[in-house]
């Protein structure tokens, strides 16, 4: 039956892991280049795109032809009418799919992890946004475990469209915008949350090294003594006139601190410091694979209850 | 698990597709051991049947039991008896002939890969093709060699000679009689083309406009219908016991289909025994046309041939 799960889903598996030695290659060759000279090349931003996308596209590629594949060449009559439950079938074909999968993606992250290390200090230059610091969402979500998380669910996501939908184009092209809608989701609205929240604060807006190194989330002039803006103002708006009223009349940085001691305000950072790049990844990976059982649900029964 | 006598056995069978049936109130009982044919034109439900017997497709109505067991649920018991060739005729393309086998000997328990082999040997289709580039003929016969290799107590084939040449079909449905007459294997084929049954059914089930026309044994059948000739303008006859299933006027002559158990004695009409081709065309003629002069007949015909199996038991 293994035998059989990884011949049926070969020429996509084969062709999964050929892309991404590919890419793999590349990104060894030019982590080599950018490390050794200190300079981004290479990479333009819409390249980076292509791997913040590659855990989806894979994902979902294998995932919608896994059951929709099969419906769409009707062999899925042939498999369930030899000795086997449906479930059984699925399981296995879910099962090698979905290792091999997890497998590509394992040794693309670990590829990534030395990559954005080696392009780090080329990346302060001209990268399109690439950062190189990883808990920023720009390395944070190459790296780790939450790859894996967004892997594991694309293909769900796609098994699941197949197995409603019924056709591996269409489960496809649908399961894009979900992927993408999931993900920032989750990576603007939950992943800040995801542990408690570090503020740093100060009398002038400077970046300290601790901050630099974490990520920013919230900053801005707030009254002093708190952490965050008063009821009914925001970051941006607010103690920040004052300060800046303040300032202009000093037309120098000597004593803008004072301003802030005389406006009675701060400037303060809320961020997620580097220290917690392990706690978000793992919080992260079990969102997704949280989702990805859900589906795996919708799945199942959507293979048990099909009927010509 | 008691031993079944019958092989396939439903009633009131319907299978509903969103506003239309595929299948309606299909009630008949295919004894074990018969080959028998299934006909009627294409929609008839004839595919929608078969699916349902093989498990992949829910009734939407009735009872249907299969070798004794109910084949609704993933009946691995079940599958294991059975074999099913889709009227795609699916198998993986990119596979070669050897990896098809080898995909029925990993899914199946009861798999028998000497057989496969040697039929496909016999057929001189090598094991190291690749299915996709074998002809139309060879692609049956790998996908029939697929379904006997599981050495199935029921064989249901969905148009199993669809589409293919003239020698093709002749070829499979040699390779078919040969493995059935072997294993007493019941069999239960689809086709719209009668001709082809004749020589291997031995049992008709003639399915008409979603519903079972006749199911009966294919000795009964012939025994059991008339087709009587005679001139345009006769009057309504005075058959006892008959029931016309359908009256073709052409020209002057006009030719009547009547099933009757009992000789028919009419001097006005010469008395001819008809061809399994001509009793089934006019039971799908009768059904398929809507002019007045048939339409009346209609509500007769109907409940007397549902009774039609039971008589011949």
């Amino acid at each position: 039956m293994n035998w059989v799960a990884w011949r049926v889903q070969r020429p996509q598996l084969l062709a999964a892991i050929g892309a991404v030695v590919i890419l793999g290659i590349w990104l060894s060759v030019t982590g080599l280049a950018m490390g050794h000279s200190q300079t981004w090349k290479y990479w333009t931003e819409g390249d980076v795109y292509v791997l913040y996308a590659l855990p989806g596209v894979l994902g979902l590629v294998l995932g919608a032809s896994l059951v929709a594949g099969e419906m769409d060449h009707c062999t899925h009559r042939l498999a369930w009418t030899q000795s086997v439950t449906r479930t059984r079938w699925l399981a296995f074909k879910l099962l090698v799919a979905g290792i091999v999968a997890a497998l590509i993606v394992a040794a693309l992250t670990t590829l990534l992890e030395w990559w954005t290390r080696a392009v780090s200090l080329a990346a302060s230059t001209n990268s399109g946004g690439f950062s190189g610091i990883r808990i920023q969402p720009s390395a944070f979500d190459l790296t780790g475990l939450a790859v894996v998380g967004y892997t594991v669910f694309a293909f769900m996501l796609g098994s699941a469209l197949g197995a409603v939908i019924r056709h591996p184009g269409w489960a496809f092209a649908s399961g894009v915008p979900v992927f993408v809608f999931c993900r920032v989701l989750v990576q603007d609205w939950l992943r800040p949350h995801l542990a408690a929240v570090a503020t740093y604060a100060s009398l002038t807006p400077v970046l300290s090294k601790v901050v630099e190194n974490g990520w920013v989330l919230n900053s801005g002039f707030v009254p002093a003594g708190r952490t965050s803006p008063a009821p009914g103002q925001t970051w941006s708006t607010g103690p920040a006139t004052l300060y800046q009223s303040c300032a202009n009349q000093l037309r120098t940085s000597v004593g803008w601190a004072h301003c802030a001691v005389v406006a009675h305000i701060h400037y303060v950072f809320q961020y997620q410091p580097e220290s917690h790049y392990w706690a978000l990844q793992g919080a992260e990976m079990a969102i997704f694979l949280g989702m990805a059982l859900l589906l795996l649900g919708v799945t199942v029964i959507a293979v048990r209850r099909w009927t010509a | 698990m008691r031993t079944p006598v019958v092989a396939v056995e439903t009633f009131g069978l319907g299978k509903r597709y969103r506003r239309t049936w595929g299948l309606q109130d299909c009630s008949f009982r295919l004894p074990l051991g018969r080959v028998a044919a299934l006909v009627g034109p294409n929609g008839a439900g004839k595919s929608t049947l078969l699916r349902m017997l093989a498990g992949i497709s829910t009734p939407s109505t009735g009872e249907v039991s299969v070798l004794g067991q109910s084949p609704r649920t993933q009946n691995v018991e079940l599958l294991k008896r059975i074999a099913y060739l889709d009227q795609e005729r699916p198998l993986y393309k990119g596979f070669r002939v050897s990896e098809m086998l080898r995909f029925g000997r990993e899914l199946n328990p009861r798999w028998d890969d000497a057989r496969a082999s040697r039929h496909l040997d016999e057929l001189d289709i090598s094991p190291d093709s690749r299915i996709g580039k074998l002809s139309g003929g060879q692609q049956a016969q790998v996908a029939l060699t697929m379904c006997l290799a599981k050495r199935p107590e029921l064989l249901l084939l969905d148009e199993p000679v669809a589409a293919l040449d003239p020698l093709a079909r002749e070829d499979l449905m040699h390779v078919l009689l040969e493995s059935v007459v072997d294993d007493g294997t019941t069999v239960l084929l689809s086709s719209h083309a009668v001709a082809d049954l004749v020589t291997i059914c031995d049992y008709v089930i003639i399915l008409s406009a979603s519903r079972v026309q006749l199911a009966d044994e294919l000795d009964h059948v012939l025994a059991s219908h008339r087709l009587l000739v005679g001139p345009a303008d006769s009057d309504s006859i005075a058959l006892d016991g008959a029931t016309v299933i359908s009256s073709v006027t052409a020209g002057r002559q006009r030719t009547i289909l009547v099933r009757a158990e009992e000789p028919i004695i009419d001097p006005a009409w010469e008395v001819v025994e008809p061809t399994l081709e001509e009793i089934v065309l006019a039971y799908l003629r009768e059904r398929s046309r809507s002019g007045p002069g048939q339409r009346e007949r209609r509500a007769d015909k109907g409940p007397a041939l549902v009774d039609s199996e039971a008589e011949s038991r």
